[in-house]
């Protein structure tokens, strides 16, 4: 057996060290806010500092004849995330007040932004300065940028996952050269993005000139930076709860789109439309989300304790579930406190997720899609064992070694969630905490599958600050995994990754 | 390619409906065994509902297997559906004789049957024909219970609608442990003959323990093989249990005369060898509070775990290595082991938690290594109950129901993988999660490999090259993921349905245990239940036992046919 290392790590430690050293860039943003508003700029003055220093370091060891492959991707997506998560922490511990002064907790909430989960530990958002809020929107927008990098140009043409049944732009014939895949993409990509986003704000901004004061141009900003993102975070304690219904109404779109795949929505911009219009995963995205929606709206129909009127069932029933499906976690008012019934398909909503490509998190429309064809087909050969069958997405058949990739990752993915509930529910007993099992699995679902926003304590308007330091410490660590698809992390722990 | 019919009656639906008759058939001979059984004790009302019980099954079962006599030889396809739907109907008849004897026996004749020494006053009196009785035999009044016990029974499972099983008639006591005890024997059959076929979902997983280690080639000498091996413990398990009560010293098994020992020692033996675990004492194996009767309990549990091709190659070569060598024992053994350890710390901690959750009155004389009275029972409690949920027995020695939620969670980790396939158990079972499990890793470290790499896993002693362990995993991988998939499903729904005083852990661990065919109870499952829960029930208890596959074959061919 040869136990020689084979992964090229130094170009992988180069690439952390070029996106490190890009932080600056998007720090100054929050540094510029803190300036207008008067506020401290030290805490984004020192994660700049660190960002390039360890940037600089890391880019030094860069061996320029190296390329990356599939490996070398994988740890650098594993390094990528964990590092500039640990920099986004850096302004949160630096200011100091609240729960996030705790390096664990700045953590959290760092992690917690970039991928784009959205589940917080701030208490009490007063204490907080206005440039710092703004970074947690900022590093969620951030985290949905790089998402949609990773997805479009590295797992899909790895194949991890089933993501390489992702309708891609152009299909590499080489994924040892992954380089000049990423950075082509990038630029359709971010074109896509930023357009979004500045929508977002012009949309948001004029609904809150015309009916809301409260959304001015910083609220503006703010949520349009996590509702594209589909992240979830929001300067508000009342998230987006907090303004006038019809920005609420307003919102849903953007959520929708953030979760649709962009690659599409290239198709779409670029005078193919119908790409994504007959695409059977985005059928199958919208009518789960639709089908829960109307489950929900029944449900607080026939719920004497909800009093909502009509339009106002309808739209928390749509929004909160929309939030959920499409993993952004905002809350339109606090459904912690609906029956349980209604509560309990908003759970199921959780497993669902957007479709692959998109800044969406959890399990993805297109697995549970090709999952269902096949269960569907297996019927069929158990009776006709002689028969060929291939399952079909949108009138392609399906290879069949990316279908049991998709059993092993929703298996994976399951024991995986089975085992965060019970070491949050053992941990919490530990602590003498109070959490029921359901509360502990939303708890474990949503940060797992990057929702943000759980039921009981850590329901849309709490904070996951009520669970012992220890379960929060794991929640980093499955947040992050969670997020680049499980897959670049464990790999990680195995002998074939590193010799064969 | 297939043989279209266009009369009403096509020749699928005779073949299945000949089989599932002589299913039937086979059924009805069992009845008119307990008729005899009922006569033995002088339960003429009973033995009157076996009787009619036996004539309807029979009458309908020699129906069907008359009319299609001439069908064609059943062909794969008709396997699963007659697997299925063969289930369904022997627990729909199973039901006849309970629900019979419920409406034949009057009231007055229902209260001889309740135990003088029972603290029946405290029993919830059942509203019958304008007067009231406390035998639990009244509650088979109600169809859907008799439904609910008969396919408990039959799957294996073991939850029950007889709150108070001493105060039912000898011969329901009998017909609840005789059916669990041929359903065990059935589970193997259906192993080797249908479930062995490609397509089940399981076929990868038997077809390889049939090459291998096949008992004998044909069906009939399986059976008849597995048959010596099941009357043979199961003698064996009788004549233990029998000893451990006459030497156990707890109140409860002093009090028991030589008869009534035998009888509950026979029908625990049967009970708890094919990992069924139905039990003929109020409160399961808890009724005796005794450490010597649990220990005799646990290798009969640890026996019916075991695949019984591995039993018969350690009989006839006396090769006791095996237990070791084969990969499903060992593994097995080494769950025993592990589960019971961690359920036992986390029990331990728990103690001052939780009041009244574990069995009273230290087993142990002396305090030993400083555990003290609590925690030693802990300790007991957390090892019975594991080795009875990983091997889906469904024996109870604690209130579960009031264990921490942690320690229900890890239950319910035993209950869904269970034990070795080839056995009597339920759950998705040892060599599935072992062969998911290896699959996971080789799906993800493929990315890493070039397309044509030469690769061969080690399953066992077998080795598999690409495609069959491609093949392997895809299969397990479509039951494992149903079957979280209706675990999932269904606990969400018993939470909504089932009272406030029951938690999700609760309701996670009772469909568990329904679909696992294990049988241990939170407190959610008895005749105040609601309809709803008790019909999701049946279909769990039959879709876990028939591994799934081949239940959704059935519903998909009760809709659009065998033709495609």
């Amino acid at each position: 057996m040869n136990a020689t290392i084979r992964v090229g790590w130094r170009s992988s430690v180069g690439l952390t060290g070029d996106v490190l050293a890009a932080l600056p860039v998007p720090l100054a943003f929050p540094l510029l806010v803190a300036l207008y508003y008067d506020e401290s700029p030290v805490p984004f003055l020192a994660a700049i500092a660190v960002s390039i220093a360890v940037g600089a370091a890391f880019r030094s060891v860069r061996d320029p004849a190296e390329d990356l492959g599939p490996r070398e991707a994988f740890l650098a997506v594993a390094m990528i995330w964990f590092l500039v998560a640990a920099v986004g922490a850096i302004p949160f511990a630096v200011a100091g007040v609240g729960t996030v002064a705790h390096p664990v907790n700045a953590m959290f909430e760092s992690m917690s932004g970039l991928t784009t989960t959205g589940a917080t530990v701030l208490r009490d958002f007063s204490l907080h300065s206005r440039s710092v809020l703004m970074w947690r929107q900022v590093i969620q927008w951030l985290g949905g940028l790089g998402i949609l990098i990773l997805a479009t140009a590295v797992l899909s043409e790895i194949g991890v996952g089933g993501a390489q049944l992702m309708e891609s732009e152009s299909q590499t014939q080489d994924v040892n050269k992954l380089t000049p895949k990423i950075s082509r993409t990038a630029q359709l990509i971010w074109g896509i993005y930023f357009g979004l986003t500045g929508l977002a704000v012009a949309v948001y901004f004029l609904l809150g000139l015309a009916v809301d004061p409260q959304m001015g141009l910083y609220n503006a900003v703010a949520h349009a930076f996590t509702s594209v993102a589909t992240a979830g975070f929001s300067p508000e304690p009342q998230s987006v709860g907090a303004f006038h219904p019809l920005i609420q109404w307003a919102v849903v779109p953007f959520m929708v789109i953030g979760s649709t795949s962009f690659v599409l929505i290239y198709f779409a911009i670029n005078g193919e439309p119908m790409r994504l219009l007959k695409n059977e995963e985005f059928h199958f995205y919208l009518g789960a989300m639709g089908t829960l929606a109307s489950v929900v709206a029944l449900g607080l129909f026939l719920d004497p304790g909800a009093t909502f009127g009509v339009e106002g069932t309808i739209r928390h029933a749509v929004f909160n579930v929309a939030s959920i499906v499409t993993t952004t976690g905002y809350a339109s008012t606090d459904y912690v406190e609906w029956a349980p019934a209604a509560k309990h398909v908003l759970f199921m909503g959780m497993f669902v997720g957007g479709m692959v490509g998109s800044t969406t998190c959890s399990i993805k429309s297109l697995r549970w899609l090709v999952a269902l064809k096949s269960f569907k087909r297996n019927l069929f050969t158990a009776v006709h064992p002689e028969a060929v069958r291939p399952v079909r997405i949108s009138g392609k058949p399906v290879d069949e070694g990316a279908i049991r990739d998709i059993y092993a990752y929703l298996l994976l993915s399951i024991v995986i969630f089975f085992l965060l509930t019970v070491v949050i529910v053992v941990d919490a007993e530990r602590a003498d905490l109070r959490v029921d099992e359901f509360e502990a699995l939303g708890a474990a679902a949503t940060t797992f599958l990057n929702i943000g926003p759980a039921f009981g304590d850590a329901g849309p308007y709490g904070t996951f600050a009520t669970f012992p330091m220890t379960t929060r410490a794991v929640m980093i660590v499955l947040m992050w995994i969670g997020r680049i698809e499980i897959v670049p992390v464990l790999v990680l722990f195995t002998k074939a990754f590193w010799t064969s | 390619m297939t043989d279209r019919s266009d009369g009403l009656l096509s020749a699928d639906l005779g073949i299945i409906a000949r089989d599932i008759g002589s299913l039937l058939l086979m059924e009805a001979g069992l009845m008119s065994f307990s008729v005899a059984v009922a006569l033995g004790f002088g339960e003429f009302h009973a033995a009157l509902g076996f009787l009619i019980a036996g004539g309807v099954t029979a009458a309908i079962g020699g129906f069907a297997n008359r009319r299609f006599a001439d069908a064609p030889n059943p062909r794969m396809k008709h396997g699963m559906v007659i697997a299925a739907g063969g289930w369904l109907t022997v627990a729909a008849f199973g039901a006849l004789p309970l629900f019979l004897a419920a409406w034949l026996t009057p009231p007055a004749v229902m209260d001889s049957f309740v135990p003088a020494a029972a603290d029946a006053a405290s029993w919830e009196p059942i509203a019958v024909g304008g007067t009231t009785t406390v035998s639990s035999l009244a509650y088979f009044r109600d169809p859907l219970h008799a439904l609910f016990e008969s396919m408990s029974g039959w799957t294996g499972s073991g939850l029950t609608m007889a709150i108070h099983e001493p105060s039912l008639p000898r011969a329901v006591q009998w017909w609840r442990s005789f059916i669990q005890w041929v359903g065990g024997v059935g589970v193997i059959v259906l192993t080797v003959s249908i479930l062995s076929r490609p397509g089940s979902g399981s076929y990868a997983l038997y077809q390889s323990e049939a090459r291998e280690e096949k008992i004998h080639p044909s069906v009939v000498s399986t059976v008849r093989t597995v048959w010596k091996l099941v009357v043979g413990y199961t003698l064996l398990a009788f004549a233990t249990l029998f000893a451990a009560v006459r030497a156990s010293e707890s109140a409860y098994a002093e009090s028991l005369s030589v008869g009534e020992t035998a009888w509950q020692a026979l029908n625990h033996a049967m009970t708890g060898l094919t990992t069924g675990g139905f039990s003929v004492t109020d409160n399961s194996i808890a009724t005796y509070n005794s450490a010597l009767v649990e220990a005799a309990l646990l290798p009969i549990m640890v026996l019916g775990a075991i695949a019984f091709p591995v039993h018969y190659v350690v009989l006839r070569d006396r090769r006791v290595r095996e237990l070791v060598d084969d990969l499903q024992t060992r593994w097995l053994l080494l769950l025993f082991g592990a589960g019971i350890a961690v359920l036992s710390i986390q029990n331990v901690l728990s103690v001052p938690a939780t009041a009244g959750a574990f069995s009273t009155g230290s087993f142990l004389p002396v305090s030993a290594l400083s555990l003290d009275a609590a925690q030693t029972d802990a300790i007991r409690d957390s090892t019975f109950q594991w080795v009875s949920a990983l091997s889906c027995t469904g024996f109870q020695s604690a209130p579960i129901g009031r264990w921490v939620a942690g320690a229900k969670v890890l239950v319910v980790g035993a209950m869904v993988l269970g034990g070795a396939a080839g056995s009597t158990v339920g759950g998705i079972k040892i060599v599935r999660g072992y062969t998911v499990a290896r699959g996971i890793v080789w799906q993800f470290s493929r990315v890493f490999l070039p397309k044509n790499a030469v690769v061969t896993a080690r399953i066992g002693d077998r080795t598999l090259d690409r495609e069959t362990m491609e093949r392997e995993f895809g299969e397990a991988a479509i039951v494992t993921l149903l079957w979280l998939l209706a675990l999932a499903v269904g606990s969400l729904v018993l939470v909504n349905v089932a009272g406030p005083e029951f938690t999700y852990a609760d309701a996670l661990f009772e469909v568990a245990s329904a679909q696992g065919n294990v049988g241990l109870s939170t407190g959610i499952t008895g005749p105040s239940m609601p309809p709803l829960a008790e019909g999701m029930f049946l279909f769990n208890m039959w879709i876990g036992r028939l591994e799934i596959i081949p239940v959704l074959v059935f519903l998909r061919a009760g809709i659009w046919g065998l033709n495609p």
